[in-house]
């Protein structure tokens, strides 16, 4: 709790700090904005362990939501850029249970153009306090550094670096942190359309230190690797349409400390499968809960050993200066492949099929009150249909911006 | 196995055929800045008739309808780039929205989002440059427009000398 306490006032200093810079300069480059919302959700696939003991087996949940956000923008003469933003995010759920998740949202945005060419920088940390008290926080910090060079007109480059660490305060056994670099060509087709191809490759290290051997935690080494072929086309101004298709394949070794120098597999059968051989309860690491999601109808980035495929539609329209919407759709087929060193309950044959289609609404009611409405169907049909999930997520909710 | 390279063959044609661009880059806001100066065709000199100061006048006036013009792709380029701007940051905001459902992952990926943020820079640095043109292209029309009225007043106030004068 303190440490959760300490890392928010850290984060509000920063910004603050940032934010009166801003102010005190008498330069008009920059610019403050910010967000408070309140929303309203249902989501028919609600899911806590610790509910209200007198609560129905129900899993359909109402949600509310408040959201607050505030954004910088500072630029040095023509060349230098600086962006910065926080977001806090509470919810709390009204029929099952009386406890509340938290989630806090930075980014940090720094970029030098140098004409057609240009290095940034972009740090992106997500904190997540979860509702149950047998999970554990989570912190993730995403940093991504780049060097674009423009070939020509119709081709540029993009090298860059990726660093991310997660961490899990109370359960150091489920940290992992990953380095890596990525490069990607990008081809213009006319100045709104583009197509790009990018090929990135982690490599990570879980932590060793194994608080509990009931608990899956990630590798003790592994990489993943990925490529991507995709579009960007702005057309009628207007209209937005972007489409992707990834091919990820991870590879952890499992190999845990009792293991290592020891070839009897049955000294480290650290722990007996599930009664029923199914897979054990979602643990810290997949850590998933209420308006975030049924963990089996979610891409959770804490998985390893598979080869997955994705393909991702997203149109958006702003009718005008009120109203816009947008489509997304995500389909996302996982085989989790088995590795020699895996845990002994992990059922490696299992293959998820994730869909994802959801619609956005927003629209400026007055002033600079807008309206948003947004609705998510996700689905798992994995190969073992009786973990097969359904949810669906709505929500109603207004927002000032200034 | 055909089909395969026929796919592949495919997308290669479609790469080298990607010639189609329409430049759109910083060279283009600033064109009428590198136009041939018209200051020394329209200085006047001391024994400048009304005549002259009418041919004068007329440079300025075709100065001024090529500024009119550019003036017109340069306002139209804005409120396109603009809407652009307005896009993306749309477009930026649907994919926090959609990665906020998926644990501040999945939808998106650090390198999209870096992307999509670089391109916002980018356009919105575009954008600054084009309305910076903008207001100094309007200053420069608003000059000479002062000009051509001075030179036409000039040149009418003469003629009416020279008609007065035997």
């Amino acid at each position: 709790m303190k440490r959760r306490i300490v890392l928010l006032t850290i984060l509000l200093l920063v910004f603050s700090t940032v934010v009166v810079h801003a102010d005190d300069t008498q330069e008009n480059d920059g610019s403050l904005s910010g967000v408070v919302g309140v929303a309203a959700m249902y989501d028919s696939h609600f899911d806590l362990a610790n509910e209200f003991p007198n609560d129905t087996d129900g899993e359909d949940e109402f949600i509310y939501q408040l959201d607050a956000k505030l954004g910088m923008k500072y630029s040095w003469g023509s060349n230098s850029r600086l962006e910065f933003d926080l977001q806090e995010l509470a919810y709390w759920p009204y029929f099952h249970t009386e406890k509340s998740w938290y989630v806090s949202n930075g980014n940090l945005y720094f970029g030098f153009f140098f004409g057609a060419n240009s290095i940034s920088m972009l740090d992106s940390v997500r904190y997540f306090v979860p509702a149950e008290k047998e999970e554990t926080d989570l912190f993730r910090n995403s940093f991504t550094m780049a060097g674009k060079h423009k070939f020509s007109n119709l081709w540029e480059g993009l090298l860059g670096y990726e660093n991310i660490i997660n961490l899990h305060f109370d359960s150091a056994g489920n940290d992992y942190s990953m380095n890596g670099g990525f490069i990607e060509l990008r081809n213009t087709w006319t100045p709104l359309v583009y197509t790009y191809y990018s090929f990135d490759c982690l490599y990570y290290i879980g932590n060793n230190q194994m608080t509990d051997p009931a608990i899956l935690s990630p590798p003790n080494d592994g990489y993943r690797y990925s490529g991507k072929v995709g579009f960007d086309a702005l057309f009628g101004i207007r209209h937005y349409l972007q489409g992707s298709y990834t091919f990820q394949r991870d590879r952890g070794d499992y190999l845990r400390p009792a293991m290592i120098g020891n070839t009897n597999v049955a000294d480290n059968q650290m722990q007996p499968p599930p009664p029923d051989g199914r897979r054990p309860p979602p643990t810290p690491l997949e850590q998933v809960r209420g308006f975030e999601g049924e963990q089996a109808s979610l891409e959770v980035d804490a998985e390893f050993n598979y080869a997955k495929h994705k393909a991702t539609l997203l149109y958006s329209i702003r009718f005008n200066e009120r109203f816009s919407a947008s489509l997304y759709n995500e389909f996302i087929h996982k085989d989790f492949i088995p590795n020699g060193d895996m845990p002994p309950y992990f059922d490696g044959d299992r293959t998820d099929r994730l869909f994802l289609v959801s619609a956005w609404f927003t629209a400026r009611t007055f002033g600079q009150l807008y309206a948003k409405t947004y609705y998510v169907l996700r689905a798992n049909i994995p190969s073992d249909d009786e973990d097969g999930v359904q949810e669906h997520i709505a929500s109603v909710g207004l927002e000032y911006r200034f | 196995m055909s089909k395969t390279v026929a796919g592949i063959a495919l997308v290669l044609t479609l790469l080298c055929a990607a010639g189609v661009y329409a430049g759109d880059s910083f060279e283009s806001i600033d064109t009428w800045r590198s136009w041939k100066s018209i200051e020394a065709a329209i200085a006047l000199a001391p024994l400048d008739g009304p005549e002259d100061i009418r041919e004068k006048a007329e440079i300025i006036a075709d100065r001024l309808d090529e500024l009119k013009r550019e003036e017109t792709r340069l306002t139209q380029e804005s409120e396109q780039n603009a809407q652009m701007v307005r896009s993306l940051h749309n477009q930026r905001e649907i994919l926090r929205n959609l990665a906020e459902l998926q644990q501040g992952r999945g939808a998106q990926d650090p390198q999209q989002l870096h992307e999509l943020t670089e391109r916002i820079q980018q356009q919105e640095q575009l954008l600054k440059r084009r309305k910076k043109s903008l207001n100094d292209l309007r200053g420069e029309t608003d000059r000479l427009q002062r000009l051509l009225e001075e030179y036409k007043q000039k040149a009418a106030s003469l003629q009416q000398k020279e008609s007065i004068v035997p």
